[in-house]
């Protein structure tokens, strides 16, 4: 009844009235927000460069082999217990180019430097996200002597993935990374894969999810081309009820005897109807958690120690009016100093902007709780917009299959 | 059995016209667009809730630890790390009937 009497105090508030940025009060440090804000995931990105060049990427710089010095992990590790935004765990998520174009070698100093800074006040998990080419014997050795969480970004059957996933030749990857997924199903170790479903995914559902089924795969999640940084149209934007029926199949093969496979964005709706989300408490008021809106609850670390927060795309993201979305410099400040940033300041501003918006204009608010920055950015050009496709594809979509299917499912059980 | 069902299904009759009753008054208090989202949302949450209330009246037990609902971290689709392998791990959501899986 607490969860219930909260939305509804949401529905009773007046319209939300157009302030100045002036008007948004802005957060000093975790503790201005109930609970305390602390850091879920620390992205670092090692290095920018990447070995293949999938036309749907939207990283910039990407052909940059610049690499993040032994000094600058330190300190990015280091900041979390200065600034006190360390929680009971912590994420250390490497991204952002290729993470395995650096050799095993050099992240074992990596880890072994953030467990020296770190791993006597939280519990540290390491996970990489991979496009699966360069997965060795040598990385199957570290993957398990460090226990690291792996991601293996594949599209799906070859004809799908060689589709968009080349390199800068234009040959296709799915061969290499077959080979990288073999190396580590015969190491024994778990991954779960992340596919980037386009409209072509869409005429061929079945052999989809037939391919991660053959692969193992239990856990798959399922982004979409979004119009994000230099990748600026998806095949989705005329696709939509095309995607709403693959969710429909993807959810009915979920349910197939003898298949294992999962589909994130069913699960994890699934949870937001049981559960919901939890609130934060910020200037006085509630409002339904949402990590990519919530300062500090997401640190993205660039290789030369620039860092940000909210979204991890924006860091990078060439932009003038937000300063390239670059708050500081773990070199010269800690995390919490980005709040005097002024860059920072107005990015807080328009974001809640977008969050009040999103209250007014969405029903669906008490389940996003506003959004995601980075697609507001690029979608609509402004933070603080509303509605974009990504949030009808990952979130809206996903909620209402699953919501209807409860339904479903509850009506049958009574008819019993 | 016949008893218990009918009676399960009357209590979910109940309240889920007192949901629906609450929308519509709160959803006619308020005009226009903003009006129309007001009614969109209390008439998803309405739903949103009886499917909850049905699923614990239909649970096999009681007392279902919820401590793991922590937050998800929602940025570019990565699943909660916190508990990685039991972002998936349907036990963990103690003895809500898993109509996933059914």
């Amino acid at each position: 009844m607490e969860g219930m009497s909260q939305r509804v105090s949401w529905r009773m508030r007046g319209k939300a009235r157009a302030e100045p940025a002036s008007a948004y009060v802005v957060p000093t440090g975790p503790g201005d927000f109930t609970p305390t804000v602390w850091t879920r995931l620390l992205i670092l990105q090692p290095t920018p460069f990447c070995n293949i060049d999938c036309d749907y990427c939207y990283l910039p710089d990407r052909k940059s082999t610049a690499r993040m010095s032994a000094v600058t992990v330190r300190l990015a590790a280091r900041r979390l217990l200065e600034d006190g935004l360390l929680g009971r765990e912590l994420t250390v998520v490497w991204h952002a180019g290729e993470p395995m174009v650096l050799s095993p070698a050099w992240y074992e100093e990596a880890i072994e430097i953030i467990r020296e800074e770190l791993g006597q006040q939280t519990r540290i998990t390491h996970s990489i996200q991979t496009n699966g080419t360069l997965i060795s014997d040598a990385w199957c050795k570290l993957i398990t002597r460090a226990d690291l969480r792996i991601g293996v970004s594949v599209d799906g059957p070859a004809d799908l993935h060689d589709r968009h996933r080349r390199t800068r030749g234009g040959k296709g990857t799915h061969a290499k990374v077959m080979e990288g997924t073999n190396r580590l199903r015969d190491a024994g170790i778990p991954f779960h894969a992340i596919a980037v479903v386009t409209r072509e995914t869409f005429d061929a559902v079945d052999r989809f999810v037939e391919f991660f089924d053959e692969l193992g795969i239990s856990e798959l999640g399922c982004n979409f081309d979004e119009i994000e940084g230099e990748h600026r149209s998806s095949s989705l934007a005329s696709g939509e009820e095309l995607h709403r029926r693959f969710l429909g199949q993807l959810l009915a093969w979920s349910r197939h005897r003898s298949v294992a496979l999962r589909v994130r964005e069913l699960i994890l709706a699934q949870r937001l109807i049981l559960q919901g989300l939890p609130s934060v408490r910020w200037q006085g008021r509630a409002w339904p958690e949402n990590c990519q809106l919530l300062p500090w609850a997401l640190i993205s670390v660039a290789h030369d120690g620039r860092f940000s927060t909210f979204s991890p795309e924006l860091l990078g993201q060439h932009n003038r009016d937000y300063a390239d979305f670059v708050f500081g410099n773990v070199t010269e400040t800690g995390y919490l100093e980005a709040a005097t940033d002024p860059a920072f300041q107005r990015v807080w501003a328009d974001i809640c902007r977008g969050i009040s918006a999103c209250e007014q204009a969405c029903a669906y608010f008490s389940y996003c709780g506003g959004g995601s920055p980075i697609n507001k950015l690029y979608e609509l050009g402004d933070l603080g917009g509303v509605e974009t496709l990504y949030c009808r594809t990952m979130m809206q979509r996903p909620f209402d299959v699953m919501l209807q299917d409860a339904e479903t499912y509850l009506v049958s059980r009574n008819a019993a | 059995m016949l008893q218990r069902n009918s009676h399960a299904q009357t209590g979910r009759r109940w309240w889920v016209a007192l949901l629906g009753a609450i929308g519509v008054t709160v959803a006619s208090a308020a005009s226009g667009a903003e009006g129309q989202t007001l009614a969109q949302r209390v008439a998803l949450e309405a739903r949103v809730e009886a499917v909850r209330k049905a699923l614990q009246e239909t649970s096999a037990g009681s007392g279902t630890d919820h401590s793991e609902s922590g937050p998800h971290a929602q940025w570019f689709n990565w699943p909660n790390w916190n508990n990685w392998n039991n972002w998936m791990n349907w036990g963990n959501w103690g003895n809500w009937p898993n109509w996933f899986n059914r």
